[in-house]
């Protein structure tokens, strides 16, 4: 079911009205008036809080969004499930236009939104009516209200049983957020998309929020996942999306999204931390991934590009770094230490 | 100046949030709490501005028993505080009525009213946005009208409770370098957090677990200890879990808390002519 972004803009002080669908939205000379109210954002004169977008979710991925604050990516994913319409341009999802209400309705049980602190929409006197209440919505047999339940909480391991009749209110934070996951997964849905899932939470509880997230998409689900943490978005994303002032900033692979280390700095943004070492190291011309280079008595100039030829994470940084170490020939000095440590240097160059 | 004796406090009367702590926080120090959730963190911060008050031991601050009553105004007067949600501390539309609603409050005078409010706002990098609506704000920017309103009642201590943790990275970089410059001006700082980038920046950082103190002491020495942190739900810095592979895989760095520290000490090692 791929989501399919057409050249999407959307602004606050011209919204599109849905029922007049077959009409031009937005009259142009309404959209482009210079000195108005800003529609979002920091820029003074912006009017779109999103501005052409144009890219394909497509099945199986685990989009990364990244941006500053203000850069548009709640008002982008607000797109994806039809809680808001394109001033101009359009979403399809699975060919459809989704500006059409019907189809709306149709997908927006198929695409899951976890808003920011989604434990604050918690309402029922129960975990099991909460989680229950998007799928009796849908309008479902009590029976199948139940499997979606049942499945739903034990997807993001909270014990049915012992839960059920608890009040959401009483469970820890951590907790609470797990079932207002659970309420969304409940509808079954194929696209998740989760806008900053981990914040406020105590990093023993995030990792095992982003481990949980990381499975989900294992078993099939595709991912949109909007985070300020780029370590985060460079382990478990294939794409990321990077935002600025509404328009598309760059989409790529983390590889590809991350060797651009200085213009994401210029947007307020960082990159993965063993990443931008990397990056800083090679600027001072450390022959990272050149074992050769470190070899010649002759060091490589400074690459005031910084670019690196792979996405580096801590384990492999610290595996290229040990190989360079140990290519040296001056490092020889004091040897007797390698063989203790080289049953615990796996890696390429081990 | 804020001293923890042997203190505990119970919400429930049978679970204790805090036990037998014992702290003293000096004049002019910059100290970091961290620990995992329900670690007992924001209790403790609440009895430094007799939020709450304890059950058992006793808590003072500037030398004035926080269970007194007659000194709670004093003591609040002195310690400002700052929550988690920039959406929550803020009470009026303009920045200058919020920022003047503390000292207000304390029936400071007009003239220096104003004058309080405009040296508060330049202390938090925002001169000249007196007038500007605080809805229109950065959450970055409203934590720190919240501490232009705290500093304009011109307190000795600031208690900053998870103050960053709805911040973007960039909110959250000039939330810190907010408070370093109020620490070397002299003020009494306690942060709490989940960032191990901002316990770097302290002088003293106090893990808590279960209502105890269980490490204790400069970045350098609390924040190296990786065993140590995991063990207690807590990240271990970024520089420090690189030194700690690199070791293991034979190459000699020392274990650092700084990424610039560990930066150099690579350069050195590979550039060294």
């Amino acid at each position: 079911m791929p989501i399919v972004f057409e050249g999407v803009s959307y602004s606050y002080t011209a919204p599109a009205k849905p029922k007049d669908a077959k009409k031009p939205r937005i009259k142009a000379k309404e959209a482009s008036i210079p000195g108005e109210r800003p529609a979002w954002g920091n820029a003074p004169d912006a009017l779109w809080a999103i501005h052409d977008i144009d890219f394909t979710l497509e099945d199986g991925d685990f989009l990364g969004i990244a941006g500053h604050t203000g850069s548009g990516k709640s008002t982008l994913i607000q797109h994806m499930n039809g809680l808001i319409h394109p001033t101009l341009g359009r979403v399809l999802i699975d060919g459809t236009d989704i500006a059409d209400k019907k189809a709306a309705s149709r997908i927006r049980g198929k695409v899951g939104l976890v808003f920011q602190y989604p434990e604050h929409q918690l309402f029922a006197a129960n975990v099991y009516d909460d989680v229950a209440f998007g799928p009796r919505n849908l309008g479902l047999p009590p029976d199948e209200v139940d499997r979606c339940v049942r499945d739903a909480l034990a997807q993001v391991s909270l014990d049915f049983d012992s839960l059920r009749t608890a009040s959401p209110f009483e469970l820890s934070g951590g907790q609470q957020r797990r079932v207002a996951f659970a309420g969304v997964l409940a509808m079954r849905p194929s696209t998740l998309i989760l806008d900053e899932p981990v914040a406020g939470l105590d990093p023993a509880t995030r990792n095992s929020f982003l481990n949980l997230i990381a499975e989900l998409h294992r078993q099939g689900l595709t991912v949109v996942l909007v985070s300020h943490n780029m370590n985060d978005l460079a382990r478990l994303c294939n794409r990321v999306l990077v935002l600025k002032e509404g328009q598309q900033f760059a989409l790529g692979s983390p590889q590809e999204v991350f060797a651009h280390a200085d213009e994401l700095k210029a947007i307020g943004l960082g990159v993965p931390s063993a990443q931008g070492l990397a990056n800083r190291l090679v600027a001072q011309g450390v022959p990272l991934g050149d074992i050769s280079a470190a070899l010649s008595p002759r060091r490589t100039a400074a690459n005031p590009e910084g670019a690196t030829k792979r996405l580096y994470d801590i384990e492999s940084l610290a595996d290229e770094l040990a190989a360079l170490y140990k290519a040296q020939p001056a490092a020889g000095a004091i040897q007797p230490e390698e063989t203790v440590h080289e049953g615990q240097a796996g890696g390429p160059y081990a | 100046m804020i001293v923890f004796k042997d203190t505990g406090f119970t919400y429930d009367g049978e679970s204790f949030v805090l036990k037998d702590l014992g702290l003293s926080l000096e004049k002019g120090s910059f100290t970091c709490i961290l620990g995992g959730n329900g670690s007992g963190k924001s209790t403790l911060a609440k009895h430094i501005n007799a939020l709450l008050v304890p059950d058992e031991g006793s808590v003072s601050v500037l030398g004035l028993d926080t269970r007194d009553e007659q000194n709670t105004y004093l003591i609040r007067s002195n310690a400002g505080m700052v929550f988690q949600n920039p959406d929550d501390q803020l009470v009026a539309s303009l920045i200058e009525n919020d920022v003047a609603f503390g000292p207000e409050n304390l029936g400071i005078p007009n003239p220096e009213l104003r004058q309080r409010v405009t040296q508060a706002l330049a202390e938090v990098g925002l001169q000249g946005f007196e007038r500007h609506e605080t809805s229109a704000l950065s959450g970055g920017q409203k934590q720190r009208v919240a501490i232009a309103g705290v500093l304009a009642m011109d307190p000795q201590i600031l208690i900053l409770d998870e103050a960053s943790a709805m911040l973007d990275p960039r909110g959250r970089k000039g939330l810190a370098r907010v408070c370093a410059q109020l620490n070397q001006r002299g003020m009494t700082i306690v942060m709490i957090t989940h960032f191990m980038e901002e316990a770097a920046l302290a002088d003293r950082v106090i893990v808590l677990q279960a209502g105890r103190a269980v490490l204790d002491g400069s970045p350098e020495e609390v924040l190296t200890q990786a065993d140590g942190l995991e063990h207690l739900n807590l990240d271990v810095p970024f520089a420090c879990k690189l030194s700690i592979e690199l070791q293991k895989r034979g190459v000699p760095v020392k274990t650092h808390i700084s990424e610039d520290a560990l930066k150099e000490e690579l350069c050195q090692l590979f550039l060294r002519a």
